[in-house]
Parts: structure tokens; C-alpha cells; sequence
């Protein structure tokens, strides 16, 4: 299956401890995602390699849901997950000190479902979709983190 | 699983009024057949994304005079008020959606 990477930077204006334990808990991911419904049956509660979750998500109208494992909790410079199941896609926040804010990358690796773009939306389409809606998440947590 | 769906069971909590100006207000309304903890619901989520609440009988207020939610209860549905204040714009929308995904989806595991 083709694969798919979308990347976004932003610098935030918080400390790298608090942007960690803003995106570490799984549950929250639901108020800067964008149509990520809900996330339930997180276990174990704190984020640790292997701690594991169940996420609906809605993709401009597609319900895709499945389940997640964190696979890195690196405290407070890289968080990252994959989704197990539903479409397979790595996310990895990397966050690096600049001065008293810090650089938040988002990196998303993905497989390109073949019927999704052939039924709704040529590669290239789905790929910039992707693309925005790695912006959107990384403007949403600049929103909640500063403002 | 990718499956389409139109109808998603837990959209039965629907935003019917919105407005803008310093502050953000919405109305939602929510049919249900059992009465949810919206108290709970709604603390828990403002807890979760670090904004500081008191909860009352059919009301949580903001700390620092940021808005409130209310809900009032009728025979079949529940009318819910947020009024958001003193947030950027951006901030104040993504407070409201995460709200009302709450809303939608706690529902869901309450029944």
C-alpha cells in the first residue's frame, strides 16, 4: 500500500514540559484534533510505551475508528503513536526548546487507502488534506497552549 | 474499520443557535431517552484541557470570568447555554466544539 508523510512546525509560546503534558494524555487529543470524535478505554492511564486506546475519528465524513499504542513517551522531547488498526499512520511530536518557547513538530505517517482515493479524492487531493489538517492541529495547539 | 456512516449515534446533541461578538454564545440542544451527568460531562472535559470550573445544580462557571455552561432539563431533551468570554476567538471555538463533542460521545457510553 502507498504510503503518505505530512509534516508541520510551529514555535509555541509555552515551556516544553507543559506542551508535553498537554499532547501525553490521550484523551485530550480530542480538543485540537480536528474531527477526532472521542477516544475511550485508555489503559494504562499515563502515557508510557505500550499504553493502548480506542479513537473514533471522522474524516470529512468517513468514520474511521480503531486502536492506538503510544510506542515513544521521551518526557519532555518526543511523544509518538501509531494507530493499530482502522488506517495504520505513525504520529510524532517532537518538541525542542528555542529560548522560553518551544519548536512543536508534527510528523504523520500513513498508509494511502486505495479505495478511500479512488471512491473521493485523487492522491494528490488526499494527500493535501492530510497536509492541512497537520497544520490545523499544530495551529489548534498553539490556540490552546497561548491564548 | 472504515466504514460510512451518515447518521453517527452519537449525534444527537445538535448546536441550534451561535453568536459572536466579544464573547461566544451557542445553544445545543440534546434528545435523549436517559438523563446524563452533564455536570460531570461537562467538568470533566473543562478539567481535561486545563480551564478552572465550579460546578453547580445546572450550571458550571468559568474561573476568572471566562463564560459558563447551563442546562435546563425537559421531558425528552435538555436546551444547554455556553457563553465563552475573555479567549482569543480561535480558543473560544475550539472550547465550544470540544464541549460539544462531549456532550455527544460521553452520551454514548452513559446509555
Amino acid at each position: 500500500m502507498p504510503t503518505g508523510k505530512a509534516t508541520h512546525s510551529a514555535t509555541i509560546s509555552a515551556p516544553p514540559q507543559k506542551i508535553y503534558d498537554f499532547l501525553a494524555e490521550a484523551t485530550r487529543a480530542t480538543s485540537f484534533i480536528p474531527g477526532l470524535s472521542r477516544i475511550h478505554n485508555v489503559q494504562p492511564a499515563t502515557a508510557q510505551p505500550g499504553q493502548t486506546w480506542e479513537y473514533e475519528f471522522d474524516w470529512f465524513g468517513l468514520v474511521v475508528s480503531g486502536n492506538s499504542k503510544c510506542t515513544r513517551s521521551d518526557r519532555p522531547k518526543v511523544y509518538e503513536f501509531q494507530t493499530i488498526t482502522g488506517n495504520p499512520s505513525t504520529w510524532t511530536y517532537k518538541i525542542e526548546p528555542s529560548g522560553a518557547n518551544a519548536q512543536v513538530t508534527l510528523e504523520v505517517q500513513y498508509e494511502i487507502p486505495g479505495n478511500v482515493v479512488a471512491r473521493f479524492a485523487s492522491q494528490p487531493v488526499f494527500e493535501k488534506m492530510n497536509q492541512d489538517r497537520a497544520r490545523e492541529i499544530i495551529s489548534n495547539l498553539k490556540t490552546m497552549l497561548e491564548s | 474499520m472504515i466504514r460510512l456512516r451518515f447518521l453517527h449515534p452519537g449525534r444527537h446533541v445538535w448546536r441550534v443557535w451561535r453568536r459572536r461578538d466579544d464573547a461566544l454564545e451557542e445553544r445545543w440542544v440534546s434528545f435523549r431517552r436517559v438523563l446524563p451527568n452533564w455536570e460531570k460531562i461537562f467538568s470533566s472535559t473543562l478539567d481535561l484541557i486545563w480551564l478552572p470550573n465550579t460546578p453547580r445544580p445546572g450550571r458550571i462557571q468559568l474561573s476568572d470570568e471566562r463564560g459558563f455552561i447551563t442546562w435546563h432539563e425537559e421531558r425528552w431533551m435538555t436546551r444547554i447555554t455556553l457563553r465563552l468570554a475573555g479567549f482569543s476567538a480561535a480558543k473560544q471555538s475550539l472550547v465550544a466544539a470540544t464541549l460539544l463533542k462531549a456532550a455527544r460521545f460521553h452520551l454514548l457510553e452513559e446509555e
